[in-house]
């Protein structure tokens, strides 16, 4: 890290330089309009050079943070691969002592690994939310879209999830149906879909009931994730998208959120030419919806070089 | 699960021990015989040696990365035809692009995928 701070500060000073020599040249040019011709042509030459000079700081200015930029993709894709790895034997093996494959559980042995399985599948999906988070602030998001159907994206993410949802006595309703394959980056719109569901079942109480309905229409394939759940307050609505935020009532909700799904879902829908939007009343409930557009998702420029 | 018959052979190319141990386990009690590679050249050693009916392939492994070995594979006539999955905790679309250009029959993202659904993708495998 220290080289690349290094860099950082030696940025700063050649922005200093740079804005002196913009500063030397503006004063040439004043004297230029008081002195006789000759001096004249001299002091637009040292203006030219000024300008010229400017121009090549700048540039390199623009090159560093560009590398800076660069370097904290990279280290934000390094500690995400080293965080998934530990999480990844972790899961594996609850995953095998849950399934009494090691021996048998007593209840409470049982209930207590259910616990250390969901939590290490919030870290894995957290993970995955930081990283597309940095991915798109950089604008690295990658949407590479390949021709899939989106109802087996939707029906994997309720497989996922039915476990966690049974425990919390919800039901999720989803009546497959048969859509043609559209272009679509398949993980990203299994995580618009993951973050959705996982939401929904976080804030619906007990005995609630998640609907999950897509369909075609003529502004695209359309995802709607309907909870019985407490509802989004009228104050959080301005706020909801914005990163980091959590509602008041969601506070107060057992188990921690990361204000983190529903911007990472917003600039993906955003950034791939989609759209989402909600309806809500406090207390009954919450609809989302998502849609893609009819050619699918957007492909991103190429990456950067 | 039952095993099927006769034993199918799985190479595991992974250098990161507890997750070896994790996959070998639930795999061999799912009836796979399974051996594992430590690193990339380990894994290419092992098939040149013993020709498996399937490779899970790790892509950051120390002495040679797993897109080496699916390319050198690939050049080999007596390996070329062996379906190869990665098996990676990269996730970027680049990522799984390039190794499905270099033959990869599939990418799967390990700290996305249960055991069950692992095997689910295996069995798809080997009935295609």
């Amino acid at each position: 890290m220290r080289p690349k701070l290094a860099k950082h500060m030696s940025a700063t000073k050649t922005n200093i330089l740079g804005v002196g020599l913009l500063c030397l040249a503006v004063v040439v040019f004043v004297v230029t309009l008081l002195d006789p011709p000759n001096l004249k042509f001299i002091a637009s030459l040292l203006l030219a050079l000024a300008v010229i000079l400017f121009l090549a700081f700048w540039d390199s200015l623009r090159t560093r943070h560009h590398e800076l930029e660069q370097s904290k993709d990279e280290f934000v894709s390094l500690v995400s691969h080293q965080l998934r790895t530990p999480l990844t034997s972790m899961r594996l093996f609850v995953e095998m002592l849950l399934d009494n494959q090691v021996g048998p559980l007593n209840d409470k042995q049982h209930e207590y690994l259910r616990m250390v399985e969901i939590s290490t599948g919030r870290m894995i999906d957290l993970v995955s939310d930081f990283l597309n988070t940095s991915r798109l602030e950089l604008g690295r998001l990658e949407i590479r879209p390949q021709p899939v159907r989106l109802q087996d994206i939707v029906a994997g993410s309720i497989d996922q999830v039915t476990a966690l949802a049974s425990q919390e006595k919800l039901s999720i309703v989803f009546d497959k149906p048969e859509l043609p394959e559209v272009p679509v980056e398949p993980s990203l719109y299994g995580q618009i879909v993951n973050n959705l569901l996982s939401n929904a079942i976080h804030y619906t109480p007990e005995g609630g009931t998640i609907t999950v309905t897509l369909s075609q229409n003529p502004s695209g394939f359309q995802l709607d994730v309907a909870d019985t759940g407490i509802g989004i307050p009228m104050a959080a609505r301005a706020e909801l998208f914005k990163r980091f935020y959590r509602a008041d009532n969601a506070k107060h909700v057992i188990g921690e959120g990361s204000g983190l799904g529903l911007y990472l879902i917003k600039k993906i829908t955003d950034t791939c030419g989609g759209r989402i939007w909600y309806e809500s009343a406090e207390g009954s409930g919450t609809t989302f919806h998502v849609i893609i557009p009819p050619s699918g998702m957007t492909p991103t420029a190429k990456a950067k070089a | 699960m039952e095993p099927t018959t006769p034993q199918k052979t799985i190479l595991l190319a992974d250098d990161e021990q507890f997750i070896a141990i994790a996959y070998k386990d639930g795999l061999e009690r799912a009836g796979y015989n399974v051996v594992v590679a430590h690193d990339g050249s380990e894994a290419l050693d092992m098939l040149r040696a013993n020709r498996p009916d399937l490779v899970l392939l790790d892509l950051i492994m120390p002495k040679m990365n797993g897109f080496e070995v699916l390319r050198t594979l690939k050049q080999d006539p007596n390996l070329a035809d062996l379906p190869v999955i990665v098996l990676t905790n990269l996730g970027q679309s680049s990522d799984e692009a390039e190794a499905r250009s270099y033959g990869a029959v599939d990418f799967i993202v390990k700290a996305d995928i249960s055991l069950k659904d692992l095997l689910a993708r295996l069995e798809r495998q080997f009935a295609a």
